[in-house]
């Protein structure tokens, strides 16, 4: 039986949850977060002229093909000149620049030039694309190119001026280049012949316009034979382009007309034998260049194997001008379908031992081959790729030692030399050489090859100061991009700065007792605003870890660095009892959700200190909570690899040699207690509301109740805070039902 | 600008008069709905989407060959086209690179948008027309079962997204689910999602930055998301393996490389386990 209160609690619940339903919630959405990318291991660094200019820096196997052929030549002491470095960085931005829109560039230019006609009505075309027509359903192809509308364009100039702006024959003339151009995305839209009365230029034109419609509608072969009688045509002054075209539509025919990852053979070679024959003519000069473009595609495609042979000998010789674009082009697309065979040419076998992630093999072969060549790009290849315990390092690192610094290899030798004689345990000898280096100011390094040596200083430390002489790291590139491209936002941001990398970001949140991280936090060695956030996380790991003494020790410098936290550090400094000076950190930290026990890596916290970060970048989480998370990004204390939580393993710490064994012992205590850690809204909840209990008319109990209400709300958590939240929710609400307080605490979460 | 803790939290109503205004402001937003909530009644009458099997493939920009997946066991989510809107413009950009797949396959057809922050859309009756032309075109590909808009839209940009989501299930033939992917920061905090006529929202659970920490604390705490169109898939990379991920019918999987065999059976392998 349902009762008169059962309908009502029914009502009742309904509309509280449609309430809940149909809340909506503002704030901002999108995972576009500044980082900082410290070393590049796609490509060089931006400006990437200074890469094509020769300055290498430290060569990363990572990199793409194109930057390492670049690398080869300049190895190689060939090198390019100023109009080859220019093709090459043209080549680097059209593949960074995925999202170029040039097309819309090309359509708008005629629609401009277009739309100078008088009455001239609407334009047809819409997107160069045209599905594929036969195979591939969901593919398309880019029908018209940037030649068709630059070509319209220029012809429909010339027209007026020949024409006259406001002739009906420039109508007429139109007429049929929108009709041409409607073929771009769809249909068969086919000009009609002009009668033997009309203009002779315009029947000219109109014939071409046949010619290229039918070429664009994909009737391959009646365009082929239409290019080929207005070749003939002596009259025509589309003859010329006409013979290109021919050879154009039988490409068409050979890769349109198959499934898209393959092509007609046949019909490839008779546009290879009517290419040759077009530039066997000199009086075709005009045309030659588009020619051998055509018949470098043509060659791509008809004898892959060989065209790769061809393109890393061309690619090889001096001063190889106008066709390095496309050269290199065509020589990475090749590369990047299929790996030729093992001692296929000295370039490609280069390139492919670089980047092979099989360190022994690339080291052995490398061996072999600067044996038998003595040259310099496998002498920089054996260094990459040969490990310290290898019965030939010695001998590869005396050799290397003879690398003037002048040598394009300079920077990647001497970061090879540092690596092995580091891992030989001659650590001496491989600071001394970094120190020389760094005192060496008009030597150019890039800043990812400078953030490589620092690190490779860094691990080298003798003492904490120089460790953190190390640390901090300026940014090769700050960006958004989320997909990892490396690539540069459209936002010019204002300098850089330092930062912590990941190295010195483990040492210092997993190896270095408090004690250290207070004389690190006193150092004038790091920068003021990277000194802030150290002093923090020791101040709160302090507290955290009830080392009161440290942490009072460290509320001046607080003060000082920090000058909004300076009257509530001596707050904290003036409480006699540890207990209520406790209870005064706890407090502090509530209000400041910045407050942390680790530093982080890169841009780190980006929020103030004392602002709450919308994306929850909050206090702190607990261990236990990010162990059963699976992989995280973030590089905090308790940053874990995938492996590592499997097997629920404390991750190791990474000790730096200048610690000693008590100091160790006592990092692992301090650690071991600091992986206990609850998450921050129930530690410190807990902490006020004991307090509110046993001292209720102290004032600040309030303000503190509503500081955890609000800390569970966009603090770190899992299915505990609620509890907290709720007690201290009802403590507030209960004990201090008129403090302000209580009226800006409506909830709990 | 803040958002709540968790969905499941309490929320404690102390005033009476506070529940009165919330039950009028619910009122009103509930009667500004009615024509989108016919729609979503469309969408959530049953999984319209159940003829695809639980693993879908994205196959993005770049040559792909599936010819040996198994279509019973794997659907393909392709990517058809990228549309570019920026200020008055629209650019449609189709798919330009080969994809092979089995006759019988449960296909997909995902649209891409992409805006511009520096030319906020100004979503003329033009552009979006086209926007909508450009869209619903997709399915009339052979073989397309359904569509899938990917557009990370910024809080500006949600209402026009919304207006794009409503002209598309009106275009599409009501037998062609229409489905979205998600931020998952959409699927927890915030119920903007509510309404929309989609038969689902697909949260991407990677190349989550920041926001990582946040997602993967809540899918702990929670298990699930919050948003009920969030409820039936998830998105994931290959590249990016979770510990745990909320029940799903349907998981789509991203691979930052060219799809081989090995990969497809390594990543329905680890499905089974799941």
């Amino acid at each position: 039986m349902i009762t008169k209160k059962t309908v009502a609690a029914r009502a009742l619940a309904i509309i509280v949850a449609f309430v809940w339903l149909t809340t909506q919630y503002s704030y901002a959405c999108g995972p576009f977060f500044p980082q900082a990318v410290f070393t590049h291991k796609l490509h060089p660094d931006f400006p990437l002229t200074d890469y094509a200019a020769g300055n290498l820096g430290v060569l990363q196997p990572t990199y793409a093909r194109s930057y390492l052929y670049v690398a080869y030549r300049y190895l190689n002491g060939i090198g390019f000149d100023k109009n080859e470095q220019k093709a090459l960085v043209a080549l680097w931005n059209e593949r960074l620049k995925s999202n170029s829109l040039d097309e819309q560039e090309w359509l708008n230019e005629w629609l401009q030039a277009r739309g100078r006609i008088p009455n001239a009505g609407p334009a047809s075309v819409t997107m160069p694309y045209h599905r594929w027509r036969t195979y591939s359903s969901y593919s398309s192809y880019a029908n018209c190119l940037e030649d068709t509308f630059r070509s319209a364009t220029k012809t429909l100039e010339e027209r007026i001026k020949t024409l006259g702006q406001d002739s009906a024959e420039l109508r007429e003339w139109l007429k049929g280049q929108d009709q041409v151009l409607a073929n771009c995305s769809k249909g068969q839209t086919i000009p009609t012949p002009l009668p033997p009365t009309a203009h002779a230029l315009l029947r000219a034109d109109r014939a071409y316009q046949i010619a290229v419609a039918n070429f664009y509608a994909g009737n391959f072969e009646t365009a082929e034979k239409m290019f080929r009688e207005i070749a003939q045509d002596t009259s025509s002054p589309w003859r010329e382009i006409a013979s290109l075209l021919a050879a154009r539509a039988l490409i068409r025919r050979a890769t349109l007309g198959k499934p898209q990852d393959s092509t007609d053979q046949h019909l490839l070679a008779d546009a290879e034998v009517d290419l040759k024959r077009l530039l066997a003519d000199n009086r075709l000069k005009a045309i030659h260049a588009s020619a051998n473009r055509l018949l470098a595609f043509v060659d791509l495609r008809l004898k892959p194997e060989a065209r790769l042979r061809d393109l890393s000998q061309v690619l090889l010789t001096k001063d190889i001008g106008d066709t390095l674009k496309q050269d290199l082009w065509d020589y990475t697309v090749l590369l990047d379908r299929q790996r030729p065979s093992v001692d296929f040419d000295d370039l490609t076998n280069w390139i492919f031992t670089f980047q092979e992630t099989n360190q022994r093999f690339a080291a052995k072969y490398s061996l072999e081959k600067w044996r038998q060549t003595k040259s310099l790009p496998w002498l920089v290849a054996v260094l990459a790729k040969i490990d310290a315990q290898d019965a030939n390092a010695s001998e590869v690192l005396r050799v290397a030692a003879s690398v003037d610094q002048t040598s394009p290899a300079y920077l990647t030798v001497f970061y090879h030399r540092i690596r092995i004689l580091s891992e030989i345990d001659n650590k001496a000898e491989a600071r001394k050489l970094l120190d020389e280096l760094f005192s060496r100011t008009r030597l150019q390094i890039p800043i990812s090859s400078q953030n490589l040596f620092r690190a490779q200083r860094l691990a080298l430390a003798r003492n904490l100061d120089e460790f953190l002489k190390y640390a901090p790291r300026t940014p090769a590139l700050i960006t958004t991009d989320e997909a990892g491209r490396e690539l540069p936002d459209n936002v010019k941001r204002q300098s850089a700065g330092s930062y912590f990398d990941d190295d010195a970001v483990k040492v210092l949140n997993k190896a270095l007792p408090v004690q250290l991280l207070q004389e690190a936090a006193f150092s004038k060695v790091l920068p003021i605003h990277l000194r802030r956030e150290l002093i923090l996380a020791t101040w709160v790991r302090a507290v955290l870890l009830g080392n009161d003494g440290l942490a009072l020790k460290l509320t001046s410098e607080i003060g000082r660095l920090i000058p909004h936290l300076s009257e509530a550090m001596r707050a904290y400094q003036n409480v006699s009892d540890p207990k209520t000076r406790h209870l005064e950190a706890v407090r502090i930290m509530l209000e400041n959700p910045g407050m942390r026990p680790f530093v982080g890596t890169g841009l780190s916290r980006l929020t103030p200190l004392s602002r709450i970060d919308n994306y929850r970048d909050n206090w702190w989480c607990s261990p236990a909570v990010i162990f059963g998370l699976g992989s995280v990004n973030a590089s905090t204390m308790f940053e874990l690899s995938w492996k590592d939580v499997s097997t629920k393993a404390i991750p190791p710490h990474n000790f730096p040699s200048f610690m000693s064994a008590a100091q160790k012992s006592t990092a692992r205590k301090e650690s071991s207690e600091l992986m206990k850690l609850e998450t921050a809204p129930n530690y410190l909840g807990k902490k006020v509301i004991n307090w509110a209990k046993q001292s209720p008319a102290d004032p600040r109990v309030a303000e503190a109740l509503h500081l955890v209400v609000r800390s569970t709300r966009y603090g770190c958590g899992n299915d505990e805070p609620s509890a907290v939240s709720k007690e201290a929710f009802q403590l507030l609400h209960k004990n201090y039902p008129k403090s302000e307080w209580t009226k800006k605490t409506p909830y709990w979460f | 600008m803040r958002r709540p803790a968790s969905t499941h939290s309490s929320y404690r109503i102390v005033f009476l008069p506070y529940l009165l205004l919330l039950i009028a402001v619910a009122g009103i937003i509930y009667l500004s709905r009615q024509s989108i909530s016919f729609a979503e009644k469309v969408g959530s009458a049953a999984d319209r989407l159940a003829g695809f099997p639980e693993t879908i493939l994205w196959a993005w920009e770049r040559p792909e060959n599936l010819s040996f997946i198994d279509p019973a066991q794997t659907g393909v989510a392709l990517l058809a086209r990228t549309l570019y809107l920026r200020g008055s413009e629209i650019i449609v950009r189709p798919r330009l690179q080969p994809l092979r797949i089995p006759p019988g396959t449960a296909v997909m057809a995902v649209v891409r948008i992409e805006a511009d922050a520096s030319k906020p859309i100004e979503w003329s009756q033009s552009q979006r027309q086209k926007t909508i032309d450009a869209i619903a075109e997709l399915s009339s590909l052979p073989g397309i079962r359904a569509v899938q808009i990917d557009f990370d839209a910024r809080q500006s940009e949600r209402k026009l997204y919304r207006e794009l989501l409503r002209d598309i299930r009106s275009r599409l033939d009501p037998s062609i689910p229409l489905s979205m992917t998600a931020l998952a920061s959409w699927c927890m905090y915030d119920n903007w999602l509510a309404g929309l006529p989609v038969d689902e929202a697909v949260p991407m659970l990677f190349r989550m930055g920041v926001d990582q920490r946040n997602v993967l604390l809540f899918l702990d705490r929670q298990r699930r998301f919050a948003a009920r169109l969030c409820q039936t898939s998830v998105g994931v990379s290959l590249d990016e393996r979770l510990a745990k991920l909320p029940p799903h019918r349907r998981i789509y999987v991203f691979n930052p490389k060219p799809w081989s065999e090995s990969a497809v059976q390594t990543m329905l392998a680890e499905n089974r386990k799941r």
